[in-house]
């Protein structure tokens, strides 16, 4: 997959921008706060529809603008490929004076707006590398989550768009549950609740499938991310991953979970099992949950819990125990996205070397293989000083190298 | 960009209109300008006895000049099933596929806790003393759109029609996932018709 050009509107520092990509290696540099990880993160949000630094897309509109986008034109590496042109508008409803019934998100697919956000997913794949990575081991599970559901909607669109009507039926429900919590005087025991048993047997369906896709994935990740720990660690640490579901569908019985294991595409009783047994859970929780107003258990409160030697990483790691924890986990995102897509994702490698040793700089660039990359530094010669004598066959060929500079939101294209 | 006093007027009220923003509501305020005098005229007679002529067909709820409606009060068609819909334009959707020959329920919206629109905002009580008032229902067919809402709304239906013994069943997903019945074209949603589930 290579990506062939970008054209960016009211995104970041860049009200307008239009860049042409070379097939290899394309270095941006100039000094920090210049825009050189804005270029990186308008890349990654073209894959993934998120930001890797924030979560709030109004953030990401130019100071004084009521939208942005995002456009880039990619290739596929198949046989015979033509160019495909994918964009993604953002309108800020508060400040947009267009029409009122516009929607928010739009995504486009060869200049037809498609009619649902989750079509747009699968279309282009890109794995980023950044200093935010070490977020995965450091922070909560939501990181997690959000780590192990981008991945499963680039391989499977249709998750993408389980979890947001997952999320929809669970924001109805919890306010419902307030609704609940104001009606005062009322004691709720394990009675049947009509207004809520809608929305929980709505949700059930959707809270199964997430389950058993995270349980698939996770399996993978797993399997990937010690393999890659191996290597980086010079196999003195055992790192493991196993995906926590608050739910208990964990608990179920063995043969459910040998049911569980052997694909993604689980047979229709095991869905049924998992959906009547979160049902009887919602039930059983019912009144803890208008007590706070919010559902507590749910795949909206798992995690992909990861331990160094059988101790908890965020707890017990250092700071290079924990980096290489999550360059393994990075890696793992690479490895199985091209297994699944049968296509080598753009890598996108913003500012990530200088907080690796020479050990893992290795383990990385060995994993870039003959894909398109994307490298931000401040120093030019970066590339040919530090990284063309760790991996000499990537950077020999200075015609395969661009560079770019980055200075106060411009970019000029140098030798 | 200022207009006369009336004009802005004009923009402001075609604003309040859903779906109208301030570029839409500044074209239509231009349109309506350059209306001849007896366009004007038709334009605003019609709203005007539009809205004075327009009830609520104590049947099925769907807007009508006559009570019971049209459809209501048609004897030819089986008065033994009942299409549930969120809006009236979608009772005009299916019978554009000339497939359906039951009658209607309008509900005029979708439970949705976050937008403040409660169960009881919807014309579901009316449902159900409809039920009771006729016992040659035999089938209700939920055909609420299949967004989170509308597969919310037509979960609770279900589960308090079905102990009545009333077949109740849901249009069947020949729709794309989380799609319109408006946005549906004739033959799919015909086939989805045909092809609903018990539920
Ligand atoms: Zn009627």
């Amino acid at each position: 997959m290579r990506v062939l050009s970008l054209h960016l509107e009211n995104f970041r520092n860049y009200i307008a921008l239009d860049l042409e990509f070379g097939s290899r290696v394309n270095v941006l540099y100039g000094y920090n706060a210049q825009g050189k990880t804005n270029v990186i993160e308008a890349l990654y949000l073209s894959a993934s529809v998120r930001s890797h630094r924030t979560s709030k897309d109004k953030e990401l509109i130019s100071h004084g603008k009521d939208y942005y986008k995002v456009c880039i034109d990619i290739q596929s590496d198949r046989h015979n490929s033509r160019s495909e042109s994918l964009a993604l508008a953002f309108y800020d409803a508060e400040k947009s004076i267009s029409n009122i019934s516009k929607k928010r998100r739009q995504a486009f697919h060869n200049s037809i707006e498609l009619d649902k956000i989750s079509r747009y997913f699968g279309l282009f794949n890109a794995v980023i590398f950044a200093p935010e990575d070490l977020l995965l081991i450091k922070e909560g599970p939501s990181v997690r989550r959000r780590f192990m559901d981008i991945l499963i909607s680039q391989i499977r669109p249709s998750y993408f768009y389980d979890i947001q009507q997952y999320s929809r039926f669970l924001n109805q429900r919890n306010r419902v549950l307030k609704q609940l919590r104001a009606a005062t005087g009322k004691i709720f025991n394990h009675q049947s609740i009509p207004e809520l048993d809608a929305w929980d047997s709505c949700m059930a369906p959707y809270a199964a499938r997430i389950i058993i896709q995270r349980k698939h994935f996770s399996r993978r990740i797993a399997e990937c991310a010690a393999r890659f720990h191996d290597n980086i660690s010079d196999q003195k640490e055992t790192l493991e991953l196993r995906y926590h579901t608050v739910t208990g569908v964990n608990e179920l019985g063995d043969d459910f979970k040998t049911l569980l294991m052997p694909n993604a595409d689980p047979n229709p009783e095991v869905l049924y099992e998992i959906e009547s047994f979160l049902l009887s859970k919602w039930k059983q929780t019912q009144s803890d949950d208008i007590d706070k107003g919010v559902t507590g258990i749910g795949p909206h409160r798992d995690d992909l819990e990861i331990s160094l030697n059988n101790l908890n990483i965020r707890l017990y790691a250092s700071q290079g125990q924990q980096r290489s924890a999550a360059l393994a986990l990075k890696l793992s995102e690479l490895s199985i996205l091209q297994e699944e897509t049968d296509e080598m994702p753009v890598l996108l490698l913003d500012d990530v070397f200088s907080e690796l040793d020479a050990y893992r700089r290795m383990a990385l660039l060995k994993s870039l293989g003959e894909s398109q990359v994307f490298i931000t530094c401040t120093d030019r010669d970066f590339v040919s000083k530090e990284l063309r004598p760790l991996c000499p066959s990537m950077f020999s060929d200075t015609d395969s190298i661009r560079y770019f500079h980055v200075r106060e939101g411009r970019i000029e294209v140098t030798d | 960009m200022r207009y006369s006093p009336s004009v802005t007027q004009l923009i402001a009220e075609l604003a309040k209109l859903p779906g109208i923003g301030s570029k839409s509501a500044q074209r239509l305020a231009f349109h309506i300008l350059s209306l001849e005098k007896s366009q004007v005229k038709d334009l605003t007679e019609a709203i005007v006895s539009a809205h004075h002529n327009t009830r609520l067909c104590q049947e099925c709820q769907n807007y009508t000049d006559e009570d019971p409606c049209a459809i209501c009060s048609d004897t030819r068609r089986d008065r033994s099933t009942i299409c549930v819909v969120e809006s009236p334009k979608d009772v005009s959707t299916i019978e554009r596929t000339r497939e359906y020959k039951g009658l209607y329920h309008v509900l005029h919206g979708v439970y949705s806790p976050l937008q403040n629109v409660g169960l009881d905002a919807l014309k579901i009580k009316e449902l159900f003393s409809r039920l009771q008032r006729h016992d040659d229902i035999r089938e209700i067919i939920l055909a609420t759109n299949q967004t989170a809402e509308g597969e919310a709304t037509a979960m609770y239906i279900s589960r308090l029609v079905k102990p009545s013994g009333i077949k109740v069943t849901r249009i069947a997903s020949g729709l794309p996932m989380g799609s319109d019945i408006e946005f549906a074209d004739d033959i799919t949603l015909s086939k989805a018709l045909k092809a609903r589930h018990d539920f």
